[in-house]
Formats: structure tokens, C-alpha cells, sequence
């Protein structure tokens, strides 16, 4: 059951180490398929179907090291249920992380982007286990069931009808104020009892409120009914960093994560790049260099974001960061295009016919190597 | 199971209001003025959407096999600082994309990228080339992209030029099988038909 992980919050919990353990006692015991007579069964039914399409999909990332990684951190948290468990890694720029009612685990390469560590991607994974563990689909299922009165009365009337539609779709896709609270004392303790650092959980909800903040017309939080159901990020992220502090600390497996990514760090930058949302991006990119200074790709497409708003000093920005991400090393073929383009623009004919050569020394089949060339060649007329 | 059959019911209601606002008319083979500048020449009869009340009034959208299969947006003059096909869905939270009248090729590129791939798409620049559209120095953009919504793979070209701080161009992407090479040849004779009236 599809759903923003983000979207979900939770407030803080009271429960104490001894409710917790027994809660663990009980989250130990693998649960059965439900039979297909029932409503649980049901939904089963449908996310395997959801999950046997999800593996033609398209947007499936296909690299199976990474996958049994992923997998095996999944597991690690699980414990007896990580045979039930089954991670995909999916394309798609947002911050998302999802488990359904029948083990099947979506997590999103926005997701994967943006958290810095191993310790915050299990964060991000024991909470949907504990989704899973506690069957929240099942009761959000029968919440959605218990809504099919008012979608009825709302649908006779025109507009209003298609508004309350939308609203009560929205509520069903999401879990309790109560379930998310759970899934969040859930996840801490089997990502502390796994080995992770429990402090950095609370960091990724901070990230996200840093980053849904940094824009209030794309601000998620505000204007949504979705979110008005849900109690605020930064209560969930006080809970999580008090909850966190009476535990023992653990590893953060940075270095490691990094390394993972690498081959698609490019790639998932450029789609942050191109989502437009500036504010949200220059948030998130100057966060991930203050982490990774030695990352060219990082300065490269803060960059990027800098050029293609263009405002006020916007090219200055620009220009400082790709120079950085030459004195780094390794930087991106494309940071040689967008200094040939600020060149350009300022007429500064030289240099940018030097950035543009360069450019295409670098990536000579480059999608827009044609476009490139006749800048060139514009500069030599 | 009953979940689903609410939600199908929903989807539909929200199709079918959708099919019930757009009006439909026929485009007969012939010259045609799009907006006060863009002038083309169509091989066959085609299909207007009136979608100006989600695409803007300075863009136009036409389709040959149907709405859900193929699209050919006519850009008929977008002014600095108005948005492409802006996002009328607030509780959507998904930013616009805005046309700036100094917007170089590869900026516009990214806009449409930007644009295209908004709902979660996936879009993939194939080659972007300097090319003469409507007799000014323009530009084409050839892409493939892999819609969110059903997983197909569709190709795209976007053919156009800014001439007077306006954007004029005409984009088309089609499932990437059959029906995008089924129009391909006409879709090319229509983008180099274009012209523009002083």
C-alpha cells in the first residue's frame, strides 16, 4: 500500500523499556498469509499482484549486489522475518520508502539520495517494519472500508464531490497518528539492536524538515489534508532524539553507504537538479557537501541548480562550486558545459570556448554534443 | 479487495469528469494559425483538445490516435515568465516550470525534462541539436521517456525557436512501439511546415 513515508509522523511515546520488550516478544513471530477469504487476504492478493508488476517495471533498479545489500541490511533489522522480506529498488527522485502487508518492500532512489548513512537508511527501513510487523495495512484497510459512506455522499455533489474523493483517497493512503508512533519506536529499537547509531534516526526527519522548509509553496506540511492528519515532523523528531538518547550508541556505516551509491550519485542528482524545486535542492545539496566535501559530484550539481535558476548572483554561485569540483577531481564532464555556459552567456568568447572543448573531449557522444559544437564553432566564426 | 473496487470508482468518476470538460474538434488537413504567429501545414486531419484552461492560452494540444496514446503540443507564443502547462493541482505540491525569454537551448531542454518528468517520469535526453524552426535559428530535442502512470516508453521530439522573447514549438511523444513511428513522418512534415507571421 502505497504511501509517503515522509507524510507519516509520529509524536512521542510514553511506552516503557518493559512495554517495549513485550512489544518486540510479540513482533517476533512470523506472520502467515492470511486466508484469501478474508479481507487481510485480500489485500495480500493485491500487492502480489502490485509486486509481480513492480518486477517488470521499468523503473525497477536492476543491480542485484546492490539489491541483496539493501536486502541484507532489511534483514538485519527483521530478524525471524526477513525471509519474508523482499527489498526493490525503484527509480524515482522523491524520498519514499514503503513495506506491504505481504513483504514487499519499495525503496526509492530519492530516498536512497538523500539519506547519508547506512544507520539512517535503517531508520527509514525499521520503521516500515514495523509497519509490517503490527499489519498497520490491515487497519488502514478497514478505516478506508469505513469511509465508503462518505466518498458516496460526497460524489453526489459535482466539485465537492471530487474534492472529498480526493481527501478520503488521501486519508486511506495513509497510516494513524497512533501506527506511525508505533512504527517509529519499532524501528529505533531494531535499528539500535542491529548495531546502528539510534541518534541518527532523528536526523532524518531533521533533514526533512530542513528541506520541506526551505520552500513554502512546496512546503509538504502546509495545505494538505494528508498532513493534517499527521502529527509534525518536529515532534516526531524530538521524540526519536530523546528516545535515542537512553540508548546505546552504534555504527553509522557512512564510508560504506557512499561507496554503494557512487555509481548512481550522478544520475540521481541531475533528476534532483531537474525537479525545479531550487530552494528544496540547494538544502539538500549544500547538507550532502557539508558531509561529503570530498565528493565533486555534490559541488557539481549545486552547481547545476545555481545556473539553471539564474538569479541575482546565481552564476557567481555557480561558477564557485563547478571550480570546486575541478579542484576535487573527478568531476562530472558536464561541469565543464555549464562554466562553457555562463561564459557564453557573459560573452566571455575564450573561456567558454575552452569549458565547451573540454566538455567535449570529456563526453564526445554526449546527447548534446551537436548543440555544443556549434557553440564552438560560433566562437570561431 | 473492496478497497480497490473504491478507489477504481473514484479513478473513474475523475476520468470521466475529466472526458466531460474537454471539448474535441476536428483539425482538417490545410494550413493552419495557431495563436496569432505559429503557422503550420497538416498532411491529414488531426484532433484539437481545448485544453487552454490546463495548458495555458498559449499552448494547444492535438492528438491523431487519442488522448491517452499520443500528444502534439503547439507553443504558440510563450511569453517571459509564464509557466508550461502549469500545475493546477495544489494539493500536488509539484513546482512549475516558467519559460524565460533568455533561456538558452539546453535551458529550455531542462525546462521540459523538468516538466515532463514532474509526475515521476522518467525522462531521457537523446540528443539536443541546433536545427531552423519556423525560419529562425532553433533548436530539436529528441527523447525517450518512460511514463510513471503505466510504465510505457514513449519517444518524443520537441522542435522550436524563441523569436521575440516568445517560445514557439511544437512537441510530440507517442508509445515508442507503434505509434510514434506510425506518425513520425508526418509529424516531421508539420514541424517543417512551420512558420511564423511577422
Amino acid at each position: 500500500m502505497r504511501r509517503r513515508l515522509f507524510i507519516g509522523a509520529a509524536t512521542a511515546s510514553l511506552m516503557s523499556p518493559l512495554a517495549f520488550a513485550a512489544t518486540n516478544e510479540s513482533n517476533s513471530v512470523r506472520l502467515q498469509r492470511p486466508d484469501l477469504a478474508t479481507d487481510e487476504g485480500g489485500l495480500w492478493a493485491l500487492m502480489d499482484r502490485e509486486e509481480t508488476k513492480l518486477r517488470r517495471s521499468p523503473f525497477l533498479l536492476r543491480d542485484a549486489p546492490f539489491q541483496a545489500y539493501v536486502q541484507e541490511i532489511a534483514c538485519r533489522l527483521g530478524g525471524d522475518h526477513c525471509p519474508d522480506i523482499r527489498v526493490q529498488l525503484v527509480r524515482n527522485r522523491h524520498f519514499n520508502a514503503m513495506m506491504a502487508p505481504n513483504g514487499m518492500m519499495q525503496v526509492w532512489s530519492g530516498l536512497m539520495l538523500r539519506v547519508e548513512n547506512e544507520a539512517q537508511l535503517a531508520a527509514v527501513l525499521g520503521h516500515e517494519i514495523g509497519h509490517y510487523v503490527e499489519r498497520h495495512s490491515l487497519a488502514m484497510l478497514r478505516d478506508a472500508k469505513s469511509r465508503s459512506a462518505f466518498i458516496s455522499f460526497m460524489a453526489v455533489f459535482g466539485a465537492a464531490g471530487l474534492i472529498g474523493q480526493l481527501a478520503s483517497i488521501g486519508g486511506a493512503l495513509g497510516f494513524s497518528r497512533d501506527n506511525e508512533r508505533k512504527a517509529d519506536e519499532i524501528g529505533l529499537h531494531l535499528m539500535s539492536k542491529a548495531g546502528y547509531d539510534p541518534r541518527e534516526a532523528a536526523k532524518v526527519w531533521h533533514n526533512m524538515l530542513l528541506e520541506a522548509k526551505a520552500d513554502p509553496v512546496l512546503d509538504p506540511t502546509k495545505g494538505s489534508i494528508f498532513f493534517a492528519t499527521h502529527p509534525p515532523i518536529e515532534e516526531r523528531r524530538e521524540t526519536l532524539t530523546n528516545m535515542a538518547s537512553t540508548m546505546p550508541q552504534g555504527q553509522t556505516n557512512a564510508e560504506q553507504w557512499q561507496a554503494r551509491i557512487a555509481p548512481y550519485r550522478l544520475e540521481w542528482l541531475n533528476e534532483e537538479v531537474k525537479r525545479n524545486a531550487s530552494l528544496q535542492s540547494l538544502v539538500l545539496l549544500s547538507r550532502l557537501i557539508e558531509h561529503n566535501p570530498q565528493v565533486a559530484d555534490y559541488s557539481y550539481a549545486r552547481a547545476e541548480v545555481y545556473r539553471l535558476r539564474a538569479k541575482d548572483n546565481d552564476y557567481d554561485l555557480a561558477l564557485s562550486d563547478y571550480h570546486k569540483a575541478q579542484s576535487i577531481g573527478k568531476e562530472p564532464a558536464e561541469t565543464h558545459r555549464g562554466i562553457g555556459m555562463i561564459h557564453r552567456e557573459r560573452k566571455h568568447i575564450a573561456q567558454s570556448k575552452a569549458a565547451f572543448i573540454r566538455y567535449l573531449e570529456l563526453a564526445p557522444e554526449a546527447s548534446d554534443s551537436l548543440m555544443i559544437k556549434s557553440y564552438v564553432e560560433e566562437t570561431s566564426a | 479487495m473492496k478497497i480497490i473496487s473504491k478507489i477504481a470508482t473514484v479513478a473513474l468518476v475523475l476520468s470521466l469528469s475529466a472526458c466531460s470538460i474537454f471539448n474535441i474538434s476536428k483539425m482538417d488537413a490545410g494550413e493552419h494559425l495557431l495563436g496569432e504567429r505559429l503557422q503550420v501545414k497538416v498532411p491529414s486531419a488531426w484532433n484539437h483538445i481545448d485544453s487552454h484552461f490546463v495548458h495555458g492560452p498559449n499552448a494547444q494540444l492535438w492528438t491523431k490516435e487519442g488522448m491517452a496514446i499520443d500528444e502534439m503540443m503547439f507553443y504558440t507564443g510563450v511569453k517571459d515568465g509564464e509557466k508550461i502547462h502549469p500545475n493546477n493541482l495544489a494539493s500536488a505540491k509539484m513546482p512549475d516550470f516558467v519559460f524565460g525569454s533568455t533561456m538558452q537551448p539546453e535551458q529550455i531542454a531542462a525546462m521540459f525534462e523538468g516538466m515532463l518528468a514532474r509526475d515521476g517520469s522518467t525522462f531521457k535526453l537523446v540528443r539536443l541539436s541546433p536545427a531552423p524552426f519556423a525560419g529562425v535559428k532553433g533548436f530539436r530535442i529528441e527523447y525517450s521517456l518512460i511514463r510513471k502512470s503505466n510504465n510505457v516508453e514513449l519517444n518524443g521530439i520537441i522542435a522550436g525557436a524563441v523569436d521575440k522573447g516568445q517560445l514557439y514549438a511544437i512537441l510530440y511523444q507517442a508509445p515508442r512501439l507503434e505509434f510514434f513511428p506510425r506518425q513520425q513522418i508526418q509529424v516531421m512534415q508539420i514541424i517543417g511546415s512551420a512558420r511564423l507571421k511577422n
